[in-house]
């Protein structure tokens, strides 16, 4: 007496299937609805818990962002090569990091190449500087560059006012004319008082008496080429900073032994083929890393240890608490739920059906927080900045990007499937024949 | 496959609730229960609360597993299927009605009535089709966009009767039917149910003797046991 029934549709065209995942669906939805009905207060508030926590991602991960944008560089430079260990710091000005070696020769080998513009090597360091005869001593951060024949930008300092090349170096010699030219910053002028024009004196002494003593010693005589006004939103816009000829700030600094930078910085022709570039700049030095200047935020954020710490913990708090009141709130639900889902059985709504209606109920609820998170992120996120700019900041501490709103959607949906194996093991283990009497 | 004069059969079921949990103490539900209901035959299974009526509706509805024995519906041996291929056998060949109806509440009569087409993949206008044409004809065509809050008692027994029909199953089980109701109603109900179900088989289970008028035959449990079979008109 026993046999295999026929099982209708069973293995029916694609259609049948597509239809009943669209059914399946809109029974979530209704199931979402017919919650919103039947425990309002416990829904919304399941809601603004995941909106509130989103809202938090979204301002927290754009104030990272901001920060990280904040200590962007201003350089026109579209391959870096950094050393290893040394950070993921995109400015030129990061300082005691490990340094690269043998700089003039590497770089004037990236420089010959047909595709590269220029190829500069930056040595950063703070140094003590002085208006010749003033007592008003400051530091600063120094930056010796090798300027290439067609001016570039560093740091938001145009290499224009000094001369192409590095004379001083002098194949390795040191021993070649120095220029004395030296380019400050509005802010670095202002600290010393210097005007265009100005002798300099420059060194390592704390004491002005000491810096003058250190400079005579050595007959170093340099001068003000040019002050100029910089973006504030580079590093350099809120730090006094020079610029010089990389081997005159060597010889200052003693990196001249090794001939010592910070790093290299490639532009190419044409802008912006660097793939070829990233990969000779490589083979240059096979233990430095190489990193390209692509734009976008995430690629900001990433470039910035302090930024990218602030916003992976802001991330993976978002999801663990997320998690938590999804997990919560939907075990809840399918437990007042127990009837209906036995009843779905009962019909013949196979397990994966039964299922994949939870998963998508609590899949929605969790985009619904998510939407409603970024809204309020948004509105957040103007809040921080009205009162950062209105206290403590002269200008936007958070940014806001269209892209964001991805993330802080994809972020809530990792959560809520996170979340999900709770509720569905309660549907799972949800007793039919108990639940239908 | 073969058409079978048995559209049901029970051969020595036995079923005790508490079996292989850690209580040591078991209820038997079912004890060497057999019977035989034939293609589109109306059984009454009466019996008194406890008698383990519900319990054998469960298990011909695959929603069980007897301890013992073994249940063939339609031809097919479900003791010998895999969980999920029972809920696809209930999901093409068999209609449950329930005693406290189990409509979901935020659905309309019309769709309560096709959800069970949902996981079969028909399409949303078809399925609205055929439950309006289930609920013409449970008389409920004037209620069909109300939700179960909006229906009295017995509307919504005819709503869950017409969605047990509305996958056009061979087999219908009723589990207390008429337990919600009034008498009067209750006994519509049953005819409803008999007159709509048609020429498929019905087994309904009930402690209301009096609405077994509707059925071909009578099958009394009693402490889980079956004790007399017959003709409605035997018990008179």
């Amino acid at each position: 007496m026993s046999g295999d029934l026929p099982e209708r549709n069973r293995d029916g065209p694609r259609g049948r299937r597509i239809r009943r995942w669209i059914g399946l669906f809109r029974v979530a939805i209704y199931r979402l609805v017919s919650r919103l009905r039947q425990v309002p207060k416990q829904t919304v508030v399941t809601v603004a818990l995941i909106a509130v926590t989103i809202a938090l991602l979204v301002i927290v991960t754009g104030i990272a962002a901001g920060i990280a944008a904040d200590s962007a560089d201003e350089s026109e430079a579209d391959v870096r090569i950094v050393p290893v260990g040394g950070g993921t710091l995109s400015s030129v000005i990061d300082v005691e990091n490990a340094r690269l070696g043998n700089v003039h020769e590497t770089s004037a080998t990236l420089d010959e190449r047909e595709d590269v513009a220029s190829a500069t090597p930056v040595f950063v360091e703070a140094l003590r500087i002085q208006v010749d005869g003033s007592d008003e001593t400051e530091t600063v951060l120094a930056m010796g560059v090798v300027p290439p024949a067609e001016p570039i930008t560093i740091e938001g300092l145009s290499t224009a006012p000094l001369e192409p090349g590095d004379p001083h170096f002098a194949n390795g010699t040191y021993d070649g004319t120095r220029t004395g030219e030296v380019v400050l910053t509005d802010e670095a002028a202002a600290a010393i008082n210097a005007s265009e024009g100005d002798s300099l004196e420059i060194g390592r002494s704390t004491t002005a008496a000491t810096l003058r003593q250190e400079n005579s010693g050595g007959s170093l005589e340099y001068t003000t080429t040019a002050i100029e006004d910089t973006e504030t939103n580079s590093v350099s816009g809120e730090l006094p900073l020079v610029m010089l000829h990389l081997s005159e700030l060597q010889s200052i600094s003693g990196a001249d032994d090794d001939d010592l930078a910070d790093q290299v910085l490639v532009k190419t022709d044409p802008d912006p083929s660097t793939a070829a570039v990233e990969s000779a700049a490589a083979d240059t030095y096979p233990n430095a890393t190489v990193q390209t200047g692509d734009d976008g935020q995430v690629e900001l954020i990433r470039s910035n240890d302090f930024a990218l710490a602030t916003s992976l913990v802001a991330m993976i708090v978002a999801v663990v608490i997320c998690s938590l009141f999804i997990a919560t709130s939907a075990a809840l639900t399918v437990d007042k739920d127990r009837q209906t889902i036995a009843v779905f059985a009962a019909i013949g709504f196979s397990a994966r059906s039964r299922l994949a209606i939870v998963a998508v109920t609590t899949l929605s609820l969790t985009l619904a927080g998510a939407l409603v998170g970024i809204v309020l992120g948004t509105i957040g996120t103007a809040v921080t900045n009205y009162v950062a700019t209105a206290t403590v900041a002269p200008e936007p501490i958070a940014t806001l990007r269209p892209t964001f709103g991805l993330y802080a959607i994809a972020v809530a949906l990792v959560a809520g499937v996170l979340a999900l194996p709770y509720p569905l093991y309660l549907v799972a283990r949800t007793n039919v024949v108990t639940e239908l009497g | 496959m073969e058409p079978s004069s048995v559209a049901v059969g029970c051969e020595r079921v036995t079923h005790e609730y508490g079996t292989g949990s850690t209580v040591s103490r078991t209820v038997t539900a079912l004890r060497d229960v057999s019977f035989e209901v034939a293609t589109g035959e109306v059984v009454g299974l009466v019996g008194p609360s406890g008698s383990g009526k519900s319990t054998a509706l469960h298990i011909i509805g695959g929603l069980l597993e007897p301890n013992n024995g073994t249940v063939d519906v339609l031809g097919t041996d479900l003791t010998a299927l895999s969980g999920a291929k029972r809920t696809r056998l209930r999901r093409d060949h068999i209609g449950f009605v329930f005693q406290q109806f189990h409509l979901l509440p935020a659905l309309s009569a019309r769709d309560n009535v096709a959800l069970p087409l949902i996981e079969r993949g028909v399409s949303r206008r078809e399925r609205q089709r055929r439950a309006a044409e289930l609920l013409e004809q449970v008389g409920l065509d004037d209620r069909m966009d109300h939700l179960p809050s909006e229906l009295s008692g017995g509307e919504q027994q005819r709503v869950a009767i017409a969605r047990a029909l509305v996958a056009d199953p061979e087999v219908v089980l009723a589990d207390e039917p008429t337990g919600e109701l009034d008498t009067g109603t209750g006994a519509r109900v049953l005819e409803l149910l008999v007159d709509v179900a048609d020429e498929r088989t019905v087994l309904i289970a009930t402690h209301d003797e009096r609405a077994m008028a509707v059925t071909d035959r009578v099958l009394r449990l009693l402490d889980g046991e079956m004790r007399q079979a017959g003709q409605f008109s035997d018990e008179q």
